[in-house]
C-alpha cells in the first residue's frame, strides 16, 4: 500500500513540476505561440513615391497591372497545360514555360508568368478556373516609365531584395518579395520613396478562417523626389551623345587603320552656381520597362554582354579614364600656385621634350611637332601645347619630396581622385597616382605594375593628363565648374527636394560646397580667358564654325587621351556664357579619336539647345589635339 | 491481510452516518468542473454551427444525474455483494466487448468501442475496468497465506483477456488501464517485487513479439515515437501535443479567464471536450486553477487510500486500491499527454471529460468507494 502511496505522490509531482514548466516558467514563449495561432498580420503595401523632374514632369511613376500567377504543385500535364494558357494569353507556351520554371521560386510558391495580362484573357480564366487548376491573377503596382528608356542609368529600376539585404537594418521592415531600388535614383532615395506599408490584423480560427477584425494602419505613401534634371535637356543630351557616336563611326583612324570603334560614352550637364546636375547621359543605354516582369536569362545575359559594352554601367559616374589635355587648365593653375608659372609669363613649346639630366633617350613628343617658340601660358592653354606643360611636370617631380608631393595635393582639391560624393550609387574614385600608390601596386602586382620607383614621366604625363591619372567625367565636370564658378568646388546633386505625394515639402537637397580650390583670382580669370579663346582660334575652332560665340561666349577644352593599344578617347568640357556661366558641360565618347573631332561636336550641338540657338548637325571637327 | 485490527468502536453503526463527506464532495466538485470546462470547449464551435451551444452540456449534466443516481444506488448496498457477482460481471463484460466487435459495435473516430442500445452509445471498456477490479478483488481476496507466481499468472490471465479485447478495438489508453490495475492490485495483495519483475518482463517480451509480428499499428507506432522524438513526427500525432502545450501554456499563472481561451475558443485544440479537456483548464484558469484542480484529485486520491487503509477486510481494500490504481493511472496519462510528457492515448479525464460511459462508471466506482468506507466496521 505505501509502495503505491510513493508510486502515485512521484507522479503527482511530475505533473506539477510540468505544469510549472509550461505556465510559468515557459508561458511567455507559449503565449507568443498562441498569438501566431491566431492572430494573421495582413500587409498593406504602400505605393512607392514618384520621381519628376526640376519642372514637375513625372520621370518615374506607378501604374497598376494585372500579373498571371501559377501553382506549379496544382498542374498535372505541364505540356497541355501551358498549351491552353498560351491560346488564352496569346503568349508563347515557350515564354510561359520558362517563366514557370523560374529557378527563384520555391516550389510551393506561385509563379508570375505574365504581367500587364489582357482584361478579356483574365476574365476568360476567372469563369474557366476549373480548367486552369492553380492560375491566379492578382493586381500589382508596377512602375511605369512615360518618357521611356529616357534616362535610364539615372532613373534606376527596381528589383527583388536579396536575402542579404533583408538581413541588413537599412531594411528594416521589407518583407521577401518586395521590390527595392536598383542602381540610379530609385538605390539611392530609396528609404524615401519606400514608404511605410500598412497592416490589418485579423484573428482566425484554425482552418484559417478569419474571425474578427483587430483593426488596422494606413499605409503611408513613399515621398516623391523631385530632381534637378531637365527632362528636355536630357533628350536632347541623350540624342546628342547617340549621333555624336554614330559620326565617330564614319572616321577613318589612320593610327589604328580603321574607322572609330566609338562603343561607349557620356555627357554630363552641370549648373556651376549650385552643382546641380541638368543632365547625365551615359550610352550605351538600356530599357528600365524590361526589368518589370524580372528579368529572362536571355535578357540578363544580353545586358552583361561584353560585345554590347555593358549598358548597364553609367560611365558618367563609374567610367574611368585619363583626362587628356582637358587637364591642363588645373595643371597651369597649379603651376601658377606653386611659383613654376606666372597668368602672364611666357614659355618654350618645342615639338619635343627630353627631361633636363634625362641620359634614358626617352622623348616627350607634342601633338604639333613643329616648334612654337616662346609662347603666353594663355596661348599654351588655347593650342594646348604638351611641351610647355611637360616642364611644368618636371618642376613639379623635381620638387615633389621637398615639397611633399605639392602637384597631387593641388589636384585633389580640386576633386580628382576621390568620389564626387552624388546621390547617385556605385561612383568611382577616380586616381591620383603618387609615390606611395606606385609602390603598393607594384608590389601587390608586380606584372601589371612592373616598376615600383617613382620616376619623372610618371609627373610629365601627368601633367599633359596622361599616365596612371583617371578621372570620371562627373569628376571632371565638378572641376570645370570650380573653374567657371570662381573655384567653389560643389558636390554634384541630382536630387532637388524630397516631397510627399501632396506636393508638400519634407526635405530640401541642400547644394554642398566639397571644398575650395587652391587658386586665386588672376589665375583663374586668365584660364576663363584663355580657355574663352579655344573655340574661336584653338583646337576646337573648327567644331564651333558658325556658332554665335559672340551672343555666347563660349569656354571649352578639348582633350585627347591616349591609351595603350587602344584608339584614343575623345573629350570635350565647356561653360558658356563665360561672363556668367550656367553650365557647365562634359563629353567624352571612349575610343572616339580626337577631342575636337567627336566630343566637340557633340558639346557644340548640346550648347545649341541650352540657350536655344539653332541646331546644327553633328559634323566631325579637324583633327587637332 | 485483516485490517479490521484499529477499529474503534463506535454507539451507532447506521452505514450512512459513516458516509465519507470529503470524498462525496470532492467527487461532486469534480464532475461540476467537467460541466464548465466541457461547456467552454463547445459552445463557440456548437455556436458557429448555429447549433445549441450547451448541447454536450446538457448532455453531460444528464450523465452526471445518472452518475451520481447510481452512486447514491451502489453505496446503499454492502460492497461484499459485488463480490459475489463479480463473476458474472467480468463475464457480461467480456461478452459486451466482444459485441463491440461484431457489427453491432459502432465505430467512432477510427475506433470500434461503443455499442448502440436503446438509442444510448455506451462504452463497455469503462465499465470493464470496474468489472476488472471487482473480478481481480474477488480472487486475490480469497488467497490464503502468501501469494505465489501461479497465483500471479491466474491474475494475470483475469486481466488478460478483457486487455486483449481492449487492444484490439483499438484502445491501448483501456488496456494501459487494465495493465495498471493489474500490477496495483496484485501489489497490494502482496505479490512480491520479483513476480512483478517476471510479469514486466513477459510483458515486454510479449510487446516486441506484437511489433515484429506487425499486431501494432502505424500510428501506434507513430504516436510513441512522436512523443519521443518530436521533430520526427507525422503532422497529426505532433499537432495534437504542440496545440495543447501551447493552450496551457497560454493560461501562464492566472489563466485566461473563464470562457476566453483563444485557443480553445478558436479551435485550435483538437479533441477539447474529451481527451484533451484539461488544456481548458490550463489556458482559462492558469496555473493556479490547474493546481487546484490536481488538488481536487489528489484529495480523491487520498480518501481512496485511506478507504483501502481503513477497509475491514481483503477485499474492500482490494477494491478500494484498483479503484484507485484506476484513477491515478487515468489522471497521470490524461494529464500528462496533454502537457507533453506522455504520449497520446485515448483516455478520458475521470469526471471531466465528455462522456457518459466513463463519467457513470467513475461515479459507481466512488460509490464502492463509500460503501466500502461505510461499512468499515461491521
Amino acid at each position: 500500500m505505501k509502495a503505491l502511496a510513493v508510486v502515485v505522490a512521484v507522479l503527482f509531482s511530475a505533473l506539477f513540476t510540468r505544469l510549472w514548466f509550461l505556465q510559468v516558467l515557459a508561458a511567455e514563449q507559449y503565449q507568443e505561440h498562441a498569438e501566431t495561432n491566431r492572430v494573421r498580420l495582413v500587409p498593406i503595401p504602400a505605393p512607392r513615391g514618384r520621381v519628376l523632374d526640376r519642372d514637375g514632369d513625372l520621370l518615374v511613376r506607378n501604374r497598376a497591372s494585372v500579373v498571371v500567377t501559377v501553382d506549379r504543385l496544382a498542374v498535372e500535364n505541364e505540356e497541355d497545360f501551358l498549351f491552353r494558357l498560351s491560346k488564352v494569353l496569346r503568349v508563347p507556351a515557350r515564354r510561359l514555360a520558362s517563366e514557370l520554371h523560374d529557378p527563384r521560386y520555391l516550389s510551393y510558391q506561385p509563379v508570375p508568368v505574365l504581367l500587364d495580362a489582357p482584361e478579356d484573357a483574365v476574365a476568360y480564366l476567372a469563369e474557366h478556373a476549373s480548367e486552369f487548376p492553380g492560375v491566379s491573377y492578382d493586381t500589382v503596382a508596377v512602375r511605369d516609365y512615360p518618357l521611356g528608356a529616357l534616362g535610364a542609368h539615372l532613373l534606376g529600376y527596381l528589383g527583388e531584395i536579396s536575402p542579404a539585404e533583408l538581413e541588413d537594418p537599412r531594411f528594416d521592415g521589407y518583407r521577401p518579395g518586395d521590390r527595392v531600388g536598383r542602381g540610379g535614383v530609385e538605390r539611392y532615395y530609396e528609404q524615401f520613396l519606400h514608404g511605410t506599408d500598412g497592416w490589418t490584423k485579423l484573428q482566425v480560427n484554425s482552418q484559417g478562417k478569419i474571425i474578427d477584425d483587430l483593426g488596422s494602419q494606413v499605409p503611408r505613401a513613399g515621398y516623391d523626389v523631385v530632381l534637378s534634371i531637365d527632362r528636355q535637356i536630357q533628350a536632347l543630351v541623350e540624342t546628342s551623345l547617340q549621333e555624336g557616336i554614330g559620326a565617330a563611326h564614319t572616321i577613318y583612324d589612320e593610327e589604328s587603320k580603321k574607322f572609330l570603334k566609338a562603343p561607349a560614352g557620356a555627357v554630363v550637364v552641370l549648373d556651376p552656381k549650385t552643382g546641380k546636375v541638368v543632365a547625365l547621359a551615359s550610352y550605351p543605354s538600356y530599357d528600365p520597362r524590361i526589368f518589370l516582369g524580372g528579368l529572362s536569362e536571355k535578357e540578363w545575359r544580353k545586358l552583361n554582354d561584353p560585345l554590347a559594352s555593358y549598358p548597364l554601367n553609367n560611365r558618367a559616374l563609374q567610367g574611368l579614364y585619363p583626362p587628356g589635355s582637358t587637364f591642363k587648365p588645373f595643371v597651369a593653375a597649379a603651376a601658377i600656385k606653386a611659383g613654376y608659372a606666372s597668368p602672364y609669363g611666357y614659355y618654350d613649346c618645342p615639338g619635343d621634350y627630353v627631361a633636363p639630366g634625362d641620359t634614358s633617350g626617352t622623348v616627350f613628343n607634342n601633338w604639333k611637332p613643329t616648334d612654337s617658340g616662346r609662347i603666353s601660358l594663355a596661348r599654351a592653354l588655347i593650342d594646348s601645347c604638351d611641351t610647355v606643360f611637360y616642364q611644368f611636370g618636371w618642376q613639379f617631380n623635381r620638387d615633389r619630396i621637398v615639397r611633399d608631393e605639392i602637384f597631387q595635393r593641388l589636384m585633389r582639391k580640386w576633386g580628382f581622385g576621390s568620389p564626387t560624393g552624388v546621390d547617385l550609387p556605385a561612383e568611382s574614385e577616380g586616381r591620383v597616382p603618387d609615390i606611395g600608390w606606385k609602390g603598393e601596386v607594384h608590389e601587390r602586382a608586380p606584372l601589371l605594375f612592373p616598376e615600383g620607383l617613382w620616376l619623372p614621366g610618371d609627373n610629365i604625363n601627368m601633367a599633359i593628363g596622361q599616365g596612371d591619372l583617371l578621372s570620371t567625367p562627373l569628376q571632371l565636370a565638378a572641376a570645370y565648374a570650380g573653374i567657371a564658378n570662381g573655384g567653389t568646388i560643389f558636390r554634384p546633386q541630382v536630387g532637388l527636394r524630397i516631397q510627399t505625394a501632396g506636393g508638400d515639402l519634407v526635405q530640401e537637397v541642400e547644394p554642398h560646397v566639397a571644398g575650395r580650390v587652391a587658386a586665386d583670382k588672376p589665375a583663374l580669370d586668365l584660364i576663363r580667358e584663355a580657355l574663352r579663346q579655344v573655340p574661336i582660334a584653338g583646337t576646337a575652332r573648327s567644331a564651333f564654325l558658325g556658332f554665335p560665340l559672340s551672343q555666347v561666349p563660349v569656354a571649352g577644352k578639348t582633350g585627347t587621351a591616349e591609351i595603350f593599344g587602344r584608339q584614343p578617347h575623345s573629350w570635350f568640357a565647356a561653360f558658356a556664357p563665360v561672363a556668367d556661366p550656367q553650365y557647365v558641360v562634359v563629353a567624352i565618347v571612349e575610343e572616339g579619336g580626337h577631342g575636337s573631332e567627336v566630343a566637340a561636336p557633340i558639346v557644340r550641338r548640346i550648347l545649341e539647345g541650352l540657350f536655344g540657338l539653332t541646331p546644327s548637325e553633328i559634323r566631325p571637327g579637324d583633327r587637332t589635339d | 491481510m485483516d485490517l479490521t485490527a484499529g477499529r474503534i468502536v463506535v454507539g451507532d453503526r447506521a452505514p450512512f452516518r459513516h458516509l465519507d463527506p470529503i470524498l462525496l464532495v470532492t467527487t461532486v466538485l469534480l464532475a461540476l468542473v467537467g460541466l464548465l470546462m466541457v461547456f467552454s470547449a463547445t459552445h463557440q464551435g456548437l455556436e458557429s454551427l448555429g447549433e445549441d451551444p450547451g448541447f454536450f452540456l446538457k448532455k453531460q449534466a444528464g450523465f452526471l444525474m445518472l452518475g451520481f443516481i447510481g452512486l447514491l444506488i451502489t453505496l446503499s448496498f454492502d460492497y461484499r455483494v459485488s463480490k459475489v457477482y463479480a463473476p458474472i460481471a467480468y463475464g457480461a463484460m467480456l461478452f459486451l466487448l466482444l459485441l463491440v466487435m461484431t457489427p453491432l459495435g459502432s465505430t467512432v473516430a477510427g475506433a470500434q468501442r461503443w455499442i448502440t442500445l436503446f438509442g444510448f452509445q455506451f462504452q463497455p471498456s469503462e465499465f470493464g475496468k470496474l468489472a476488472l477490479v471487482a473480478a481481480l478483488g474477488a480472487y486475490l481476496s480469497e488467497i490464503r497465506r502468501e501469494v505465489r507466481l501461479d497465483h500471479v499468472w491466474r491474475a494475470a490471465g483475469i486481466a488478460a483477456a478483457p486487455m486483449v479485447l481492449v487492444f484490439f478495438q483499438p484502445d491501448v489508453g483501456t488496456s494501459m488501464a487494465l495493465a495498471a490495475v493489474l500490477v496495483g492490485m496484485l501489489i497490494v495483495a502482496g505479490a512480491k517485487a520479483k513476480h512483478i519483475a517476471v510479469l514486466g518482463l513477459s510483458a515486454l517480451f510479449l510487446a516486441v513479439f506484437a511489433f515484429q509480428v506487425g499486431i501494432v499499428e502505424d500510428y501506434q507506432v507513430a504516436r510513441l515515437t512522436g512523443f519521443i522524438d518530436p521533430a520526427n513526427d507525422p503532422l497529426r500525432a505532433g499537432y495534437n501535443r504542440t496545440q495543447a502545450e501551447i493552450a496551457i501554456g497560454n493560461g501562464g499563472l492566472t489563466g485566461t479567464g473563464y470562457l476566453q481561451g483563444t485557443q480553445t475558443n478558436l479551435d485550435f485544440v483538437p479533441e477539447q471536450h474529451t481527451d484533451f479537456i484539461f488544456t481548458v483548464v490550463g489556458e482559462e484558469f492558469g496555473f493556479m486553477g490547474a493546481s487546484l484542480l490536481l488538488v481536487l484529485y489528489g484529495l480523491l486520491l487520498w480518501r481512496g487510500f485511506r478507504i483501502a487503509m481503513l477497509s475491514r477486510d481483503t477485499y474492500g481494500t482490494l477494491l478500494a486500491a484498483g479503484i484507485v490504481t484506476m484513477f491515478t493511472l487515468q489522471i497521470f496519462v490524461n494529464i500528462g499527454m496533454t502537457m507533453g510528457i506522455m504520449p497520446i492515448t485515448g483516455i478520458p479525464l475521470p469526471f471531466v471529460s465528455y462522456g457518459g460511459s466513463a463519467l457513470i462508471s467513475n461515479f459507481l466506482a466512488v460509490g464502492l468507494l463509500e460503501s466500502v468506507h461505510m461499512r468499515r466496521f461491521k
